[in-house]
């Protein structure tokens, strides 16, 4: 193989590397190696061999089949390809900053993060003429001092910052604004690649809070599909470890037919405690615009794993009689209709329930899993009232609907995920990734 | 084997195929790689280490995974029972032997001295013969072959099936990776067992469970998706001989239209498009209608939820007005 060659299949390594696809020198060397039996004049069969080698699952075979066609193009093509690229985004954030330099209270432009600065420049036409016209307004109110500018600031900040989920590009990086954007090729098609994914998926990479009516039959397959994985690894941990020590009682028994000689041995049979599962989901007013989620979680999880109990929860905590209903709709209008919708949250108050209830069954065969946002009332007692929790049943699984960039801004969130496994469920993607944690 | 021996091979044995199959099982082989097959379930996976087996002129051994699946299971198991029997054996003899010693002693009560010679020589023998043969019961003779071993230890390159394998346990999945990078075992009692010849070795996996990354670098990888319509067309027409030809063509566009309705949570394999053909030729269609489609679409839809949404979706009638008219 010439060094041409070598040089260009490391670099095409490198930019899976940056795709989030784990290629290891051995892999490598397994993919150099495999076109040495196959030749490099066919593209089908040298895009089918590296493959083979290097995307090692579903999603890596997506990221190496868009990274291939971008990488491996003519020379020229691939060279105005990068250049087009690398200009298209000094301009993009030109405008950016462009944009935002209108945001002034009294002449003076707001000081605001870059990410904020992308947030304004991507919001809607009147979205943008409602905070310029509350600039407008304070700028020149009666008794309005240039002090005051930190004040305004943050009221922009906050409105920019609700604003925020709504036009958030699902990204898997902490920070994925153009600011942050590579600039070496590798990174460029690397971010490409990830791009043309997302489009072709836009319904995984949507934020939960978004999703319409149309998108809920592939939400309830990605559910029904977690609930039916849940089911399934709570039945092999049943089955996990065969056989324990040996039962003399039985192999004593059975050797009378071997006059005494102990010729077949029986073993004692493992039974693992029946594991359950407690689900508790909040449906507080901070919770509604995730609640079309919600509902089908609690839902599709009862179809699937029939033995679930099920409580719904914000200040106060209520158990959901499943087994009554028989269709999702009767349950979902039950969870509406209840006492406990769309009130404040206090997680503190509805662990501190179970831990009490008589007919909770909370032991060290349970799998509790949390479907909240985490902002609640009385952090101290939620974390107290968690770590109590924790020690007393087998695992917590806390699904967040919040995206985890995000978990920061929320008080003692930090203090929760010591006692759990908090997983990010903001989009249907992450959702499914977190499914494979079960 | 080269890349249009193994094409051909696989032609003949009527397998419906794509280059990306034949180049990934063509470099697995080549490599020296295990090929791990993913896809949903019922697309076909199996099916490719049969095809290979029957193209290599082999048996194919197969382990099929399961929860508490161990190596007494899939490696070897020490066969207890003839040990015994090997020890009761060698006891009588041993007894037979001792008691001739003694009727000797008798006859020659005489020569103490030389008998002390006699019984000491006899007793250092007897400790060397009781080692060995202790030895003896920790040997090939007395172990059972589970079907990785007996993969590893033929004489002739053999086709090894390990069949859904994320059903195992993932302690299994670790004990797997010795087998899956070097091609050999480790029997505490026998020590290292390499291959002879190095098998072919298949992995499938429904993707019930992730698979480690450990387990994945060892293999080389390929991922089974759904067929397109034409391909599902060619499937039936190699494996069902004499199905009508418009039949063929709309139970496969009705199949691809069930595995793309959303609402449909099991999606249908072609095991069950080839069951549906069968069943709608043994009902004598020669293509499909709304009335026969309801009357057998148990064979594509398994749970009464799904076949509830299909048909408030519509159902095989707005399927034929859609596609077929």
């Amino acid at each position: 193989m010439d060094d041409l060659l070598l040089n260009n299949l490391l670099r095409f390594f490198e930019v899976l590397r940056t795709a989030g696809v784990r290629v290891s020198l051995s892999e490598a060397i397994d993919a150099i190696e495999a076109l040495v039996f196959v030749g490099v004049l066919d593209r089908t069969t040298v895009k089918a061999a590296l493959a083979a080698c290097v995307a090692k699952s579903e999603n890596e075979r997506k990221i190496f089949s868009e990274c291939f066609e971008r990488f491996f193009i003519n020379p020229l093509e691939k060279n105005n390809y990068i250049t087009h690229k690398t200009q298209a985004r000094e301009q993009r954030k030109l405008e950016i900053i462009e944009r935002a330099s209108e945001l002034q209270y009294q002449g003076q432009e707001l000081d605001l993060s870059n990410e904020l600065k992308e947030v304004y420049s991507e919001i809607t036409v009147s979205e943008r003429q409602s905070i310029l016209d509350f600039l407008e307004r304070s700028s020149t109110g009666k008794n309005m001092k240039s002090h005051f500018k930190p004040i305004t600031e943050n009221v922009v900040k906050g409105k920019l910052n609700n604003l925020k989920n709504k036009y958030r590009k699902p990204c898997d990086h902490h920070q994925c604004s153009i600011f942050y954007s590579p600039v070496s090729e590798a990174g460029i098609i690397a971010e490409d690649a990830e791009e043309a994914i997302r489009e072709e998926n836009s319904l995984i990479y949507k934020n939960l809070s978004t999703i319409e009516d149309k998108d809920m039959p592939a939400v309830i397959q990605l559910i029904r599909a977690m609930a039916e994985r849940l089911r399934k690894s709570t039945r092999s941990r049943l089955r996990t470890s065969g056989r324990a020590g040996l039962d003399f009682k039985r192999t004593i028994s059975s050797s009378i037919a071997s006059g005494g000689t102990l010729f077949r041995l029986k073993y004692k049979r493992k039974h693992g405690p029946k594991q359950r599962i407690l689900t508790l989901c909040d449906v507080s007013a901070s919770m509604y615009r995730f609640s079309g989620f919600v509902l089908k979680f609690i839902s599709c999880l009862h179809a699937e794993v029939s033995s679930a109990d099920n409580y719904v929860f914000s200040t106060g905590i209520e158990k959901l009689n499943i087994r009554s209903f028989t269709t999702s709709t009767d349950i979902e209008q039950e969870i509406t209709k209840s006492k406990v919708w769309k009130k404040g949250t206090d997680i503190g108050q509805a662990i501190h329930h179970i831990l009490t209830d008589r007919f909770a069954i909370v032991n060290s065969s349970t799998i509790v899993i949390i479907v909240s946002d985490a902002k609640t009332l009385n952090v101290s007692k939620a974390s107290e009232g968690l770590k109590q929790l924790s020690a007393k049943v087998k695992q917590i699984y806390w699904l967040n609907p919040i995206h985890e960039s995000d978990w920061s801004e929320i008080a003692g969130l930090d203090g929760f995920k010591q006692h759990c496994i908090m997983l990010d469920c903001s989009n249907l993607d992450k959702l499914s990734r977190a499914c494979e944690r079960f | 084997m080269d890349l249009s021996t193994l094409r051909k091979a696989l032609e003949g044995e009527r397998y419906v195929f794509d280059d990306n199959l034949l180049t990934t099982l063509y470099i697995a082989i080549k490599l020296g790689k295990p090929l791990l097959i993913e896809g949903a379930a019922g697309v076909g996976k199996t099916e490719v280490a049969k095809v290979l087996a029957a193209a290599y002129g082999v048996e194919l051994t197969r382990l099929q995974c399961y929860g508490g699946l161990d190596e007494a299971k899939a490696l070897y198991e020490w066969n207890y029972q003839k040990q015994l029997l090997s020890i009761q054996l060698n006891l009588k003899q041993s007894s037979g032997k001792t008691g001739g010693a003694e009727t000797d002693g008798k006859t020659s009560q005489g020569n103490a001295a030389d008998q002390a010679v006699v019984s000491g020589d006899a007793n250092g023998r007897e400790a060397e013969c009781g080692d060995k043969r202790l030895e003896g019961l920790f040997s090939r003779d007395f172990l059972l072959e589970r079907p990785l071993l007996k993969a590893i230890s033929s004489d002739r390159e053999e086709v090894l099936l390990i069949d859904e394998i994320d059903k195992a346990d993932e302690e299994f999945e670790a004990f797997l990776l010795e087998l899956l990078s070097d091609f050999q075992v480790s029997i505490p009692e026998l020590g290292t067992v390499k291959a002879k010849m190095r098998p072919v070795i298949v992995l499938t996996s429904n993707n019930t469970r992730q698979l480690s990354d450990a387990l994945r670098r060892r293999c080389a990888y390929l991922f089974i998706e759904y067929p397109t319509i034409e391909k599902e067309y060619a499937i039936i027409n190699a494996k069902i001989p004499g199905v009508p030809a418009k039949l063929a063509a709309d139970v496969a566009a009705a199949a691809a239209y069930l595995r793309n309705n959303e609402k449909i949570f099991k999606k249908p394999s072609i095991a069950e498009t080839l069951d549906w053909a069968s069943a709608l030729m043994a009902l004598d269609q020669k293509r499909l209608d709304e009335e026969s489609a309801a009357k057998t679409v148990g064979f594509m839809l398994k749970n009464q939820e799904d076949i509830l949404e299909f048909s408030e979706d519509g159902g095989f009638g707005r399927f034929i007005a859609e596609q077929l008219t």
